[in-house]
């Protein structure tokens, strides 16, 4: 009896001290929108991220009204750094949903503290993506064309033949379920904002979020259909993490060339893209838990988590180059052959070994546990294979294009500033959206967070 | 010097033991790579092209493209409303009053009107250096928008593939040169007083005057080289008026020294014109026959009858199978005629008299000339197999010298050909015209001679440039000015417009009546296409006012024409044809004379090869760009890849791998060339076969008055004045020059090797890429084994895909394609073939397509930046030593795949194909992904990178858009564009047929297959695509697959077809007919060697 007393004393005193804990959630994460004045280190970052994203908007308004001959691109690497820069985007693009989606259902509860703010990147890294496709079309003012359109002209439709075709559709759906997910995840969070709002009176705020916010209540009713949706929503996506990259590889994968014909590139393609993906929210989100605070949501035990998966993912990847390679020998190919004989060994061997290096030797220091708790360390080794893999996706479109079946059509690549102009402007674009995403919305999924710590497990029996 | 390509230690044994006293030892060459292909010497040397700035470092970012540079340099605001007004004043191009009203005579089927929208075909004739070159020009609603070869001139025309019994090609000076006749450059109103403008009237107010002072004594006149008849008369009636009148005629690149040979020989001059159908042996001896000589579309043509393996198509009677002619080919630079020859020997062009003079003897069983370079063992075996090969096929060979040799060995030349039996057998000797006439040099130099001791009053020049091109020594420019009273007719306002008293703009060749000889002395005409765009008169109109009795250019021919002894030829009739059908008489074969006294060897001519700085020597080249510099306004030209060189936009000093090496000189940095006490500074190519220490300086560039392409004052001009060291003595080949690094970098706009030569980690890389492909894609074969060897084909049996080749099939299986295969039509299956045997790589087909399809001009930035646009390129690679290699080519446009790629990855389908077989593009439609030129193996697609055509937009290139073909779309930016296989002139072709057959014409043709559309099966021949066109030699065959017995279906069966990449299961409708070589089995030591390895290779 007394002991049951004892317990329930306990639980009680647990219970508070839960409801304690839950309440600082809150608080950590809401104060960065709260906050009067924003972080002068913020700011300095948006400043940094709105020059990137102006010399972008110049770039490619030269780009458009000039003709992409202000590129690099020639008649022999028709495609160079644009289609690099797109396929690099969609790569970051993959971590958010696997975060959300993948991770969610295989019940892994550590990704509740990232899964928000990955998910805001992947949308902004689609976003980046998409406009590649867009400004790299001779005629973009003609790239609707791409769109299904009914029209009364008989035989004026896309042909479906294509993989740019095909990557439309898998991008704009990916793009669609990304945005669905993210911003239904974020609904109550956004109405624990307008109630905050509301509680101190800003009446703005609190009518924009309560907007936003569709009229969530909390009510059980709600949060049961919250939590199928979310469950089906999740299902849609996790195979939407496979397609899309796979999708995108088929660019390369179904032509004739060789170092693009591979039937190696899609599982190829996404295990890089989850590389790049979580290098990506790894290279963000150390510098911002800092500056927000966050280090007890999202902890070193999360970021280890990650390194882990990037360690698996850059061997996979590792093993990937290795296999292509093989194939080339094993196939007889003379064209194969010296596809990748050429790539490693001449002239753009730079590019192959600082592809090489960055995403195969570079994650090997993640077998270290010292390295996985050194934010530090991680957050330059991140950035490294960033670089990694943007080198992997030039070196599979530039130096096999530079050196296809013809010798007397073999040229050389060389960018343009407005090449590097329209990537930083990229960068910016995404820098941008997801500097004012930290300042304005919950960027770590305040509802989940609780579900997922040890206080809400507070009442069964000490679990 | 080495005939044996393949034997390594003979070579560096040679060069083991020539290390004379001169100078610096020279490192070895580089080996010869195992399959023997490669692309360029630095590629070899495993070193990027341009040259890396040691100041600087590599340049890893050389070719920024910030903006479109146009290719003309662009408007001043002044020069603009200058030229508005001309604009302005040309709106009424058809209004042009001036002239009486003309009859001329189309040679349409329907004479009797025009349809609106269709074109219409004229003779007409053009000449160039004296050469007549007969013209078909095509004329659209009364502009002239194409030229081709007079199909059924006597001389130039006639077929090669059997059942092509006309055809005849033009080269690509003629087909580019109805450019000028719209460029905004043109000179369009006269100058005086050495600049100022002025205008026809006061033009035709002063010229009685200068008429009247032609009648006094210190008048001169100064001409091109022209083969006019009415030329000649009016000529005559000045020089009839007044005794002092002198005439005097100079070319700068000329064949006088050939008239001086033949003068030498046979005691007057005379034109050796050799029939090469006839011949088993060739040899030319610094002479390249393809592009450069006057008869070079005839001798194409000849070549190339001769040239086919199969002997049943040779003139030869009774040919067999295997009987082709051979080509041995002695010269300082590689030549086209070099590339093509089964023998080369690179040679100093000084010393090919020795080597002519040992020949000779040879011949004659007599003891050779004592030069030191003919004891090499390899020189004098050569000589001797040639020698022996000349006396077995004796009245079946001939031996022809080139335009920069002395007229000593255009004598021997001629013995020599009396020795083999040539004359009246391979060659025949015509009558020169003007035998008295003195060299175009001699000329030159008497008239300077006068004018600097003052003697000369009046200075008439009809056309050429010699401000420009004379001699440097003669500093012409100064002397013109001393003139009290020069005029000068040309189309442009250029360097010696500038500097006569009075310039009157010349007619376009279009625009005028006129009368020219073919090289055999054809009696060929000249009929206008247009009225005359701006106020300009016509050499003969000139020249008829000049006389004082102002005629029209048609009265002033009819008269020459009616003087003319023809066989009663009719006016009309002559016109419409475009040449008067009597064939000039050859006369009896002329006596050899004596001429040993004149064969004096001089030191350097008995030395050997080896030489050093000081003693370098200087063959001077016309630049298959610009001619002499006269075509420098020319994008067309200016832009079409030297065949060998494969630059574009320059001219420049070929020079010897060696030579490079000794002298320190290196690819694509300035050098410095000094003969004499003038220099001149000018880029460097490593050539590969050029002679050692002897260099080639290509002619034809440094403008300063061209027009906006080609240079003009205070503009970069294109090119470097490599004329400026061209002197009256050296005036060919100048002797004892030197060549010095000047430590300039300069990367020379190379369409081919340019396109990548970084070399990597391992040097040999791209190398052994290349040795390691090309023997499947450019299949060669010896001629001995093409002929031993009946189941040789050239399309090997790869067992890729179970391809029946039943394209066009109704359910056949899909083989091994992704998607289900297209269906076509059994009506017309288009294709095409493409003789890598006859092709002379003479570019006609280039510019030809540039013409007919609108295909833009991009520039030399551009080029750099490996944009430029042509549709059809011939890839060209060497094998072999670096010294003396072979060289194998190939062009490409679109295969036509039917199995396309770029059809299945185009995202709105704007690249799709017809059920005809054609690969067609909708501009219209294409947004510009460039997946399609990703995805296509043959890299043929070509995009609008800017705005090529953005300077048409200007008012002042109003009158260059009235060159587009109106047929072919004119391409914006951000499209693609590639062979169409003229998709236009196929679908005028069958309109017009199915209008004849329906109104009940062509009975006897009737498809078999389609009885409910008679008018499906269209004559052979129907459809010729521009390129075929062009090509002198027919190594382009255009046609319909479905009909069994067209010519391009019985050339797809040849057993020397094969598909280019079968491996890639595209089909291609292309194919191409594997090259047959044909080397002395004398000088073949270990050649089956080679031939296993390159079967190995593949």
């Amino acid at each position: 009896m007394s002991s049951e007393a004892a317990t329930m004393e306990s639980h009680h005193a647990e219970a508070g001290k839960a409801r304690e804990t839950f309440r600082k959630v809150t608080q950590d994460v809401a104060w960065v929108a709260e906050a009067p004045k924003p972080h002068p280190l913020w700011l300095l970052a948006l400043g940094i991220a709105l020059i990137m994203f102006g010399i972008g908007i110049y770039s490619i308004y030269v780009v458009v009204m000039t003709g992409i001959g202000v590129w690099g691109n020639s008649n022999n690497v028709c495609w160079a750094w644009d289609i690099t820069n797109f396929v690099w985007w969609i790569g970051i693009g993959h971590a958010g949903t696997l975060i959300s989606a993948v991770l969610y259902l295989t019940r892994q509860q550590w990704r509740t503290s990232i899964n928000r703010a990955a998910e805001a990147m992947t949308i902004f890294a689609v976003m980046a993506a998409g406009l590649f496709p867009l400004l790299h079309t001779g005629r973009p003012w003609f790239a609707w064309w791409m769109i299904p359109l009914p029209n009364d002209m008989g035989s004026m439709w896309p042909q479906f033949r294509s993989p740019l075709m095909w990557d439309v559709f898998a991008v704009s759906t990916y793009l669609t379920t990304s945005v669905l997910f993210w911003y239904m995840g974020m609904v109550p969070d956004l109405a624990t904002f307008r109630d905050r709002n509301v509680a101190k009176g800003n009446k703005i705020k609190a009518i924009i979020y309560g907007i936003v916010s569709l009229g969530w209540r909390g009510s059980a009713r709600q949060w049961h259909r919250y939590e199928r949706a979310y469950l089906v929503l999740a299902g849609l996506a996790t195979p939407l993490v496979f397609s899309v990259h796979s999708v995108v590889s088929f660019d390369f994968a179904t032509s004739q060339l060789p170092g693009w014909h591979t039937t190696i590139f899609p599982p190829y393609f996404v295990a890089g893209a989850i590389f790049s993906g979580f290098a990506m929210v790894l290279t963000l989100l150390i510098p911002l838990r800092f500056l927000f605070r966050l280090q007890h949501i999202i902890t070193q035990d999360h970021i280890g988590a990650m390194c882990k998966i990037m360690l698996a993912t850059g061997m996979m990847v590792g093993c990937a180059y290795a296999h292509e390679f093989f194939i080339a020998w094993y196939s007889g190919n003379i064209f194969e052959r010296f596809t990748f004989v050429s790539r490693a060994f001449g002239p753009f061997w730079w590019a192959y070994f600082s592809m090489v290096s960055c995403n195969v030797l570079v994650p090997q220091f993640f077998w270290v546990k010292k390295v996985r708790q050194t934010n530090i360390l991680i957050w330059i080794l991140c950035i490294f294979v960033n670089i990694g893999m943007w080198f992997e996706r030039f070196v599979i479109i530039a130096t096999s294009l530079a050196r296809s079946f013809l010798p007397s059509a073999w040229a050389y690549y060389t960018p343009t500033r407005y090449d590097v102009g329209v990537f930083v402007g990229t960068i910016g674009l995404f820098l941008t959206f997801f500097l004012l995403f930290f300042r304005f919305a919950p960027v770590v999924a305040i509802s989940e967070v609780k579900g997922a710590s040890p206080e809400a497990h507070a009442g069964k029996g000490g679990h | 010097m080495h005939d044996d390509h393949h034997d390594h230690d003979e070579h560096e044994h040679e060069h083991g033991h020539d290390d004379g006293a001169h100078d610096a030892p020279v490192a070895p060459l580089p080996p010869t790579p195992e399959y023997g292909y490669w692309k360029s010497i630095r590629e070899l040397q495993g070193q990027a092209p341009w040259q890396l700035d040691p100041a600087t470092g590599r340049r890893e970012f050389p070719t920024a493209p910030a903006e479109a540079e146009p290719v003309i340099d662009p408007m001043s605001r002044r020069n603009f409303f200058h030229l508005m007004g001309a604009s302005a004043a040309l709106a009424g191009v058809a209004s042009c009053q001036r002239y009486e009203k003309e009859e001329i005579v189309p040679l349409a089927r329907r004479p009797e009107d025009q349809t609106p929208g269709q074109t219409q075909e004229y003779a007409t004739a053009w000449e160039l250096s004296g050469v007549g070159h007969p013209l078909i020009a095509t004329s659209y609603e009364g502009r002239p928008i194409h030229l081709d070869g007079n199909a059924e001139h006597p001389f130039i025309a006639g077929g090669v593939v059997p059942g092509t019994k006309r055809h005849a090609g033009a080269t690509a000076f003629v087909q580019a040169s109805i450019l000028h006749l719209y460029d905004p450059d043109r000179s369009k109103a006269p100058t005086k007083e050495r600049g100022k403008g002025s205008t026809m009237d006061e033009v035709r107010d002063a010229l009685p005057a200068i008429a009247a002072a032609l009648k006094q004594p210190g008048a001169r006149v100064l001409t091109e080289a022209s083969s006019s008849d009415t030329v000649r008369r009016l000529k005559n009636q000045l020089m009839s008026a007044n005794a002092d009148l002198q005439w005097h005629e100079y070319e700068s690149l000329s064949w006088d020294s050939e008239r001086a040979g033949t003068a030498l020989a046979f005691g007057k001059p005379m034109r050796p014109i050799a029939h090469l159908d006839r011949c088993m042996t060739i040899v030319t001896i610094d002479c390249d026959l393809f592009v450069e000589h006057p008869c070079a579309v005839v001798y194409g043509r000849d070549f190339a009858r001769s040239r086919r393996p199969d002997g049943a198509l040779t003139a030869m009677p009774g040919g067999k199978l295997g009987d082709m002619n051979r080509l041995w080919s002695v010269e300082s630079t590689m030549t086209n005629t070099g590339a093509l020859a089964d023998h080369r020997m690179p040679l100093r062009s000084e010393l090919c008299l020795p080597f002519t003079m040992a020949l000779d003897a040879a011949l004659a069983n007599a003891a050779g000339p004592p030069s030191a370079f003919l004891k090499d063992p390899k020189t004098a075996k050569w000589i001797e197999v040639l020698a022996s090969e000349l006396r077995d096929n004796r009245n079946k060979a001939v031996v022809i010298a080139g335009r920069r040799q002395p007229a000593v060995v255009h004598a021997l030349v001629a013995r020599i050909n009396a020795a083999i039996g040539a004359p009246g057998n391979t060659l025949d000797y015509y009558d020169a015209a003007d035998p008295n006439r003195a060299t175009h040099l001699e000329s030159m130099m008497t008239l300077a001679a006068d004018m600097k001791a003052g003697k000369v009053k009046t200075l008439v020049m009809l056309g050429g440039n010699p401000v420009y091109d004379a001699p440097a020594d003669l500093d012409f420019a100064t002397l013109l000015q001393q003139v009290p009273t020069s005029l000068h007719l040309s189309d442009y306002e250029d360097e010696t417009s500038k500097l006569s008293t009075w310039h009157i703009p010349r007619s376009h060749f279009l625009e005028s009546w006129g009368d020219v000889r073919t090289w055999d002395g054809t009696y060929t005409l000249a009929q206008p296409l247009i009225a005359p765009l701006y106020s300009t008169l016509s050499v003969v109109e000139l020249l008829s006012l000049l006389t004082g009795k102002e005629a029209s250019g048609e009265h002033l021919v009819h008269d020459t024409f009616d003087a003319l002894d023809s066989d009663n030829a009719n006016w009309r009739e002559s016109v419409m044809n475009g040449f008067v059908s009597k064939k000039p008489p050859i006369p009896p074969q002329p006596q050899l004379q004596d001429f040993g006294a004149k064969l004096q060897l001089t030191d350097s001519q008995r030395g050997d090869t080896k030489r050093g700085q000081g003693d370098i020597e200087v063959a001077f080249h016309f630049s298959s760009n610009s001619y002499d510099g006269r075509f420098a306004n020319n994008p067309w030209l200016w832009e079409t890849p030297d065949f060998l060189t494969k630059v574009t936009w320059d001219n420049y000093a070929l020079v010897g791998h060696e030579t490079a090496q000794v002298l320190g000189l290196e690819n694509d940095t300035m050098i410095k060339v000094t003969v004499g006490d003038k220099s001149v500074e000018v880029p460097c190519y490593t050539m590969p076969g050029q002679a050692r220490y002897s260099i080639g300086l290509v002619l034809g560039g440094g403008r300063t008055a061209a027009g906006h392409v080609g240079g003009r004052e205070g503009k970069v001009p294109v090119g470097y004045a490599t004329q400026m060291v061209r002197q009256t003595t050296g005036f060919d080949i100048a002797l004892k020059a030197s060549v010095t690094a000047v430590g300039k970098s300069y990367e020379l706009a190379n369409t081919q090797d340019h396109w990548d030569y970084r070399p990597g980690i391992l040097k040999d890389v791209g190398n052994d890429g290349i040795q390691e492909r090309i023997p499947g894609l450019i299949r060669e074969v010896s001629n001995e084994e093409f002929t031993k060897d009946h189941s040789w084909t050239a399309e090997k049996n790869e067992g890729f895909f179970e391809d029946t080749g039943d394209f066009g099939k109704r359910n056949r299986p899909r083989g091994l394609s992704l998607f289900e295969e297209q269906e076509y039509s059994e009506r017309h299956r288009w294709g095409m073939t493409i003789d890598l045997q006859t092709c002379t790589g003479c570019n006609s087909c280039m510019v030809a397509c540039q013409s007919e399809n609108n295909v833009p001009v991009v520039g030399r930035r551009e080029v750099i930046n490996n944009r430029e646009m042509s549709w059809i390129r011939i890839d060209r690679y060497f094998k072999g030593p670096p010294e003396n290699p072979e060289v194998v080519f190939e062009p490409v446009a679109c295969q036509q795949c039917e199995n396309a790629p770029c059809e299945q990855v185009c995202p709105v389908g704007a690249t799709s194909h017809s059920d005809e077989g054609l690969n067609d593009m909708a501009y219209n439609r294409c947004i510009g992904t460039r997946y399609c030129a990703n995805n296509c193996p043959y890299k043929v697609r070509r995009f609008n990178f800017l705005d090529w055509n953005k300077e048409f937009r200007e008012a002042r290139m109003k009158v260059r858009r009235l060159l587009f073909n109106p047929d072919v779309t004119v391409r914006m930016r951000g499209v693609m564009e590639k062979c169409s296989y003229c998709v236009q002139r196929i679908q005028n072709a069958k309109i017009k047929w199915k209008a004849e057959v329906r109104s009940g014409q062509h009975t006897a043709f009737v498809n078999p297959n389609a009885k409910d559309a008679p008018w499906d099966l269209m004559p052979d021949g129907m459809v010729t695509t521009a390129c075929q066109a062009a090509c002198p030699t027919e190594a382009i065959v255009f046609g319909d697959l479905a009909d069994p017995d067209s010519r391009v279906s019985n050339l797809q069966n040849d057993r020397r077809q094969y598909p280019l990449l079968p491996e890639m299961y595209t089909k291609p409708r292309t194919r191409y007919l594997a090259r047959v070589r044909n080397p002395n089995p004398a000088l073949v030591e270990g050649g089956g060697k080679s031939e296993k390895k390159q079967e190995a290779g593949r």
